[in-house]
């Protein structure tokens, strides 16, 4: 555990000697330092993971904090290692990415600096057992990752973004300090190991709803999510990486403390969860099929697979609401899953999209197409990262969510109506989550790398940056371990997911190890019928002649890229089946004169809870304090004035006190 | 069972094509070519060369292959009327609904892959009503494991033998649910026209428009096999599991028939529907699927 300190601080400090290097070399000072910590870090939590013992370590802080328990059990060990291998690929991501920055008036040694804070910072969330410690370095993460959001302060969007997601941050940690504060002062401890008795009173529901707006605002729960699709497109990407595919899941590790120290849940709060989460799940798609911004799209994108651990989570929890340990069992395998599934593939995308805009420029996929043909490699990883995230099969995603699937299968055994019903309304809910992030990623990958390019683009694009491609490569090997030998990482997963359902006995564990080494087995058969029709067609094809010719265009000699499909075009049929929650906005300058000068159509979709939820809110916020306006008028005497009346009113306050 | 298995695996698909184009010729007053033309049309160009589009990438290669792999994986997932499946396991059908899913998602890059217009019409049109067929299907199978709790296919359709009223009410609504669901992926009149490849309202083909050869073959033999497999998945739930090996398997081909005639009458007698009326034909599925879930729950918890 000391070794665990170590590596906790020895990232703030190779972030800092990045003040004395040259711009170029910041990076890979940072980098080191990260290599370096990855070894503490990793070690003690794999032991952990491994089956060893749970660490922890005690100290003594000053007063309000007081001692302060560090523990590294399976779940915070689980956590560890998402954190601090999100943490070295963005590093090293990092290397290649901010290059564009090092001659500009923005500091790289600041982005560093907070990015070690803000790994560190994450690592002391999952690991820390005392309630005031915690929020400190919840509070910590948010102001690191705040600065790191607001990265390109030149920009005024990224300004608004920046403040914007510092208030949502806020908000949500309002909820937190109010909740821990009623438990701290029903248990009189900090240490979270005196919440286990508090849990067990009436009222536990309402408390374990402020825990989840509190810990939902961070995951990008709807409708606490509106802070995802307006930081990440202004955050640079290693950033928008780090933040979706790890900051984002502290939030989901809140909620998962939270259970192991409730432990059995109560059905409503399962059913809560487990409704919250279907409602981010479709929302967050639905959404991301709309956008055209290629960052504010996976944005929507993580919360929908927020949605889909959150699906898991529910399940889990109903299983244990209920008794019926497999059920438990398969939700937390599969939420758990999830989470380190969509750590990968959700920073792979991240880091493609960053290599797009950093070679073409723009974010819009309108403007792009046939990328496939200037950067081969990155398309193929991009192509990975889209197959995961859809869920299907060979492919990580496919595991995580077919644990959740076969969860909500087992709730069919189960003689329970509502359990029944809840069981039938996530099946449909996750298959439907699952087809539209098909249409999500066709559309994605088809727009952004198939056919021919909508603009020019500016010359010499090509594959060249390893640094940016090394990361992406691991994470797509990760991804096809995890989704080709399933038989052999869920037992992995067993540590963590024992931890939530304590009475579970081992044939139950067995019996589902058995189910995803069958898995396997088939999904092996499928890679070998792929390669056998593979082959079947290349000796077809031997001695026949293979022409190459342009797209067949039924005879029309033109060849238009613009006249290709576009994103919006693409989406169009879904988006107006559904155009009741992702409301449009059109506007049409229709030509109109015999010989019209101009015309121009724009169109744009609506975040519904944005549109009818948060902005009435904050106006209505706005207008409440607009009654205090007055106060600051701008006039230096005034202010004096007030000081000047402060100063007297407490005069007389003290003598009256006396 | 297995030979057998993969015999009609082989075979039906091309014989189910050739009696639907069979019956709408005979309805048109033609004799119509012969029953066994898709299987020469197959072996025709499996011998052919193959244009290829100079837009395209790697993609555009795999895909017709890997399609076929995803929906042959599908077929030894299923098992025939009254025997076992070849691979089997708790939830197999998820696999058998994902391995199509992304059968489908190569079938849509590919098409996009080539930079056409027309093909990104099909390929929107073809995910827009898979957004709407795939929870439904989800919703029926979930029907069917409540109501057999059972698990995987094989162990579902061997325990929902029972014939009493609840049950064929099921049984009625989960057959038209999947006939539906078997108009839609095999992009059968009223959803869509398979002869009409070059008119702005299809789907499928013009998907393939751009293939030729081999590659084309493999698509159009996918596509078969494709609507063989809901064509079995509706003959499961409709033929006793117990009637023994000979008699499920000529009951099994028999409905097979009757499934292709009925989409040939279907094509004879009415036109495809306006492409903005097609999700209203769908919803009918999910209504159905529904409606099937509402009658098991019924019949398990006596009433509310």
């Amino acid at each position: 555990m000391k070794l665990f300190l170590i590596g906790i601080v020895l990232l703030p400090i190779g972030a800092f000697l990045t003040i004395f290097t040259s711009p170029k070399s910041k990076g890979y000072v940072f980098s080191i330092a990260a290599l370096i910590a990855q070894f503490f870090l990793l070690t003690p939590a794999i032991l952990v993971l491994a089956g060893g013992e749970s660490l922890s370590l005690l100290f003594q802080l000053s007063d309000p904090i007081g001692t302060v328990r560090l523990v590294l059990d399976p779940l915070a060990a689980f956590f560890v290692l998402i954190i601090s291998c999100g943490g070295l690929l963005a590093a090293i991501y990092s290397i290649g990415y901010m290059k564009i920055y090092e001659n500009s008036r923005y500091t790289l040694s600041a982005y560093y600096i907070f990015m070690g804070l803000l790994i560190s910072a994450m690592l002391l969330v999952v690991t820390a057992q005392n309630a005031l410690f915690f929020l400190v370095m919840w509070e910590m993460m948010s102001i690191a990752s705040f600065f790191l959001v607001s990265f390109e302060n030149g920009k005024e969007e990224v300004r608004k973004a920046g403040l914007y997601y510092l208030i949502a941050m806020q908000i949500g940690a309002a909820f937190l300090i109010a909740a821990f504060a009623w438990m701290v002062t029903r248990s009189g401890s900090m240490d979270f190991v005196t919440f286990r008795q508090v849990f067990q009173t009436s009222g536990s529901y309402w408390i374990f709803l402020l825990f989840l707006i509190g810990f939902g605002t961070k995951a990008g729960l709807v409708p606490m999510h509106s802070w995802l699709p307006r930081a990440h497109p202004a955050a640079p990407t290693g950033v928008s990486a780090l933040m979706s595919g790890v900051m984002i899941k502290t939030g989901i590790y809140g909620i998962l403390r939270l259970l192991l120290l409730w432990g059995t849940p109560d059905v409503a709060a399962s059913y809560t969860v487990l409704g919250i989460a279907l409602v981010s799940g479709i929302f967050g798609v639905m959404n991301a099929i709309a956008q055209h911004d290629l960052k504010k799209l996976l944005a929507y994108h993580s919360i929908e697979n927020i949605g889909i651990i959150g699906i898991g989570i529910g399940i889990g929890m109903l299983g244990l609401a209920y008794h019926q340990n497999t059920i438990a069992l398969l939700g937390f395998l599969g939420g758990l899953l999830h989470v380190f599934n969509h750590f990968t593939f959700k920073s792979l995308l991240f880091y493609g999209a960053g290599i797009i805009y950093s070679k073409t420029h723009t974010r819009q996929i309108e403007k792009m197409g046939g990328l496939m043909h200037y950067l081969p490699v990155t398309a193929v990883l991009f192509l990975v990262g889209s197959l995961a995230i859809s869920g299907l099969p060979l492919f990580s995603g496919f595991i995580s969510e077919f644990a959740i699937y076969l969860g909500m299968i087992r709730g069919f055994g189960v003689t329970n109506l509502s359990l029944n019903v809840a069981s039938l309304v996530s099946l449909a809910g996750l298959a439907f989550i699952g087809i539209m992030a098909v249409l999500c990623f066709t559309k994605v990958f088809g727009i952004c790398f198939l056919g021919t390019p909508r603009t020019a683009y500016p010359e010499n694009i090509r594959d060249d940056q390893p640094a940016m491609l090394f990361p992406m490569i691991l994470l797509a090997g990760v991804i096809l371990i995890i989704g080709l030998a399933a038989g052999l990482v869920v037992p992995l997963m067993s540590r963590i997911v024992s931890q939530f359902v304590p009475g579970h006995t081992v044939a139950e564990w067995t019996e589902i190890r058995l189910v995803f080494s069958q898995i396997s087995g088939v999904l092996a058969i499928f890679v070998v019928l792929i390669f056998g029709f593979l082959a079947l067609r290349r000796i077809l094809l031997r001695n026949k002649p293979v022409a190459v010719f342009k797209t067949w265009d039924c005879g029309y000699q033109a060849e238009i890229p613009r006249a290709q499909y576009t994103g919006s075009s693409f989406a169009s049929p879904f988006t107006g089946l559904v155009s009741g929650i992702i409301p449009k906005h059109e506007e049409l300058d229709s030509p109109k004169t015999l010989f019209p000068l101009k015309a121009r159509f724009t169109s744009h979709s609506e975040d519904l809870i944005d549109l009818y939820l948060i902005t009435p809110m904050i106006r209505f916020v706005l207008g409440f304090l607009k009654l205090f306006n007055w106060i600051q008028s701008g006039r230096t005497q005034q202010y004096i004035l007030y000081g000047l009346v402060f100063l007297v009113v407490l005069l007389i306050w003290i003598i009256g006190m006396r | 069972m297995i030979a057998v298995q993969f015999l009609i695996i082989l075979i039906v698909p091309f014989l189910f094509i050739g009696l639907i184009n069979r019956t709408k010729a005979v309805w048109a007053g033609r004799r119509g070519a012969p029953l066994l033309q898709p299987f020469y049309d197959f072996f025709k160009l499996l011998r052919k060369g193959e244009v290829i589009s100079k837009t395209t990438t790697f993609i555009f290669r795999l895909s017709p292959s890997l399609q076929l792999a995803a929906v042959f994986l599908a077929a030894l997932i299923l098992p025939l009327p009254g025997g076992d499946s070849l691979l089997h396991f708790p939830a197999d059908f998820v696999l058998f609904a994902y391995a199509l899913g992304l059968a489908r998602f190569f079938m849509i890059i590919a098409a996009l892959d080539t930079g056409s217009s027309f093909e990104g019409m099909g390929a929107s049109r073809e995910v827009t009503f898979a957004t709407i067929v795939e929870p439904a299907f989800f919703i029926l199978l979930g029907s069917l494991v409540l109501i057999s709790g059972q698990n995987s296919f094989e162990s579902i359709f061997a325990s929902i033998d029972s014939s009493d009223g609840f049950s064929i009410l099921v049984k009625i609504l989960c057959t038209v649910s999947l006939f539906i669901m078997l108009l839609v992926e095999g992009s059968r009149v009223p959803v869509d026209d398979p002869n009409t490849h070059l008119e702005l309202t299809m789907i499928h083909e013009v998907m393939a428009l751009d293939y030729s050869g081999p590659d084309l073959a493999f698509i159009q033999y996918a596509s078969a096999l494709k609507m063989v497999l809901i064509g079995t998945l509706l003959a499961n739930i409709i033929i006793p599991y117990s009637l023994g090996a000979a008699l499920s398997l000529t009951l099994y081909l028999a409905l097979l028939a009757v499934i292709a005639i009925t989409i040939g009458f279907i094509e004879s007698w009415m036109a495809r529907l306006r492409m903005s009326h097609v999700p209203q034909f769908i919803f009918l599925m999910t209504a159905l699927s529904l409606a099937a879930f509402v009658v098991v729950l019924f019949f398990m918890y006596g009433g509310f």
